[in-house]
């Protein structure tokens, strides 16, 4: 069984795509697609003074996950961050970035930046080892993953200056106020755990709360919850 | 993590529920080709045999087919793992995944759903990677 990678099956992927694990399944297809190896999307918001590029990274298709991204160094990751940041459009580099080196071994590299209609900005890096590309296959790539990077600026809710909290993240919020842990709210809303802190960690982000006690701070201030 | 803490690898324990055996032959040939991971999956091909399983042990993540008999779909089946107060990740695996209804898998418990035309070492490098590393850690180290 082949997975269809023609225009319309992305398309409708995308169209339908929710969390980032659909995201993840959408950017594959259109690295298939067009010959990449592998590719990782950073979001260049909400960066702390010493950043940590795991917590930036929205996706990633490395060995062992955006989790190992924990291992970069500070100077890598600013440097990286500094490359990113500086980014006006794509952009062909003769290869990864210095910290990415470790997870993409090619000798070529695309970044991509996108910026949403609130002026953050994400950035995806393609890994790419193909000997030649045209033009018109850097074009199309870089139309499609443009598309791809919009649609995934909305589901992340960074098209919008007031941030938009979808019901789950506020039943998570009051559940997090009642002094509940995220197993216990798991087991009150039937969710997993994993689940469950995406949806605390998608609200901090969206408050700018740097833990637990400032975001139930935060969402009772602005009167998520009450 | 799937690291360990003396460098071993911590086996991913993955409970697969389908009603075809012959997903299983296909899961095990595919995770043989996933070399970050070690991953151990056990097989039942009934909604009930797998909730006996989730009785006598713990899981790192579920598989589950979208059909079931005498299940409808995964609205039914997932709750009901759920129920069962299991708060690991849940997969919806289908032939098919574009019908409507397949949008509010998150309502029913869901954690991510896939075709079964995906499920390759790439899509299952990910899940495990994505869905067995610790992610409640950042932000309350920060207190």
């Amino acid at each position: 069984m082949t997975l269809d990678l023609t225009d319309e099956s992305i398309e409708a992927e995308l169209n339908r795509a929710i969390n980032r694990t659909d995201f993840f399944r959408v950017f594959r297809m259109l690295a298939d697609r067009y010959g990449f190896l592998s590719f990782a999307v950073f979001e260049l918001t909400g960066v702390k003074v010493e950043p940590r590029l795991d917590r930036i990274c929205l996706l990633a298709d490395f060995p062992r996950g955006r989790g190992s991204l924990a291992a970069v160094g500070s100077e890598e990751s600013q440097a990286l961050l500094g490359q990113l940041a500086g980014l006006r459009r794509p952009a062909i580099v003769p290869e990864p970035p210095e910290a990415l080196k470790p997870y993409m071994s090619s000798h070529r590299a695309i970044l991509i930046p996108m910026t949403a209609p609130t002026g953050e900005r994400l950035v995806l890096v393609l890994s790419d080892e193909k000997e030649a590309r045209t033009e018109a296959d850097v074009a199309g790539a870089v139309f499609d993953f443009l598309q791809a990077l919009q649609k995934l600026a909305v589901a992340e809710g960074l098209d919008a200056d007031a941030p938009r909290f979808r019901r789950r993240e506020i039943e998570v919020v009051e559940w997090t106020a009642e002094g509940k842990n995220s197993s216990e709210i798991a087991l009150i809303l039937g969710l997993s755990e994993y689940t469950v802190n995406e949806y605390i960690s998608s609200a901090m982000r969206k408050l700018d709360a740097l833990n637990r006690i400032h975001l139930v701070t935060k969402a009772i201030r602005v009167g998520i919850i009450s | 993590m799937a690291g360990g803490v003396d460098g071993q690898q911590k086996v991913i324990d993955v409970l697969l529920i389908d009603d075809d055996p012959t997903e299983f032959e296909i899961i095990q040939y595919k995770l043989k080709k996933v070399d970050s991971h070690d991953v151990a999956v056990d097989f039942v091909s009934t909604l009930d045999a797998g909730l006996e399983k989730l009785a006598e042990r713990s899981y790192d993540m579920i598989l589950i087919d979208n059909m079931l008999p005498p299940h409808n779909d995964f609205r039914q089946t997932v709750p009901l793992i759920r129920k069962a107060r299991y708060i690991g990740p849940i997969g919806i695996i289908s032939s098919d995944i574009s019908s409507n209804y397949f949008q509010s898998f998150g309502e029913f418990g869901a954690d991510f759903r896939m075709s079964k035309q995906e499920v390759d070492a790439r899509s299952l490098r990910y899940i495990f990677n994505e869905f067995t590393r610790d992610n409640s850690l950042p932000f309350d180290e920060d207190i």
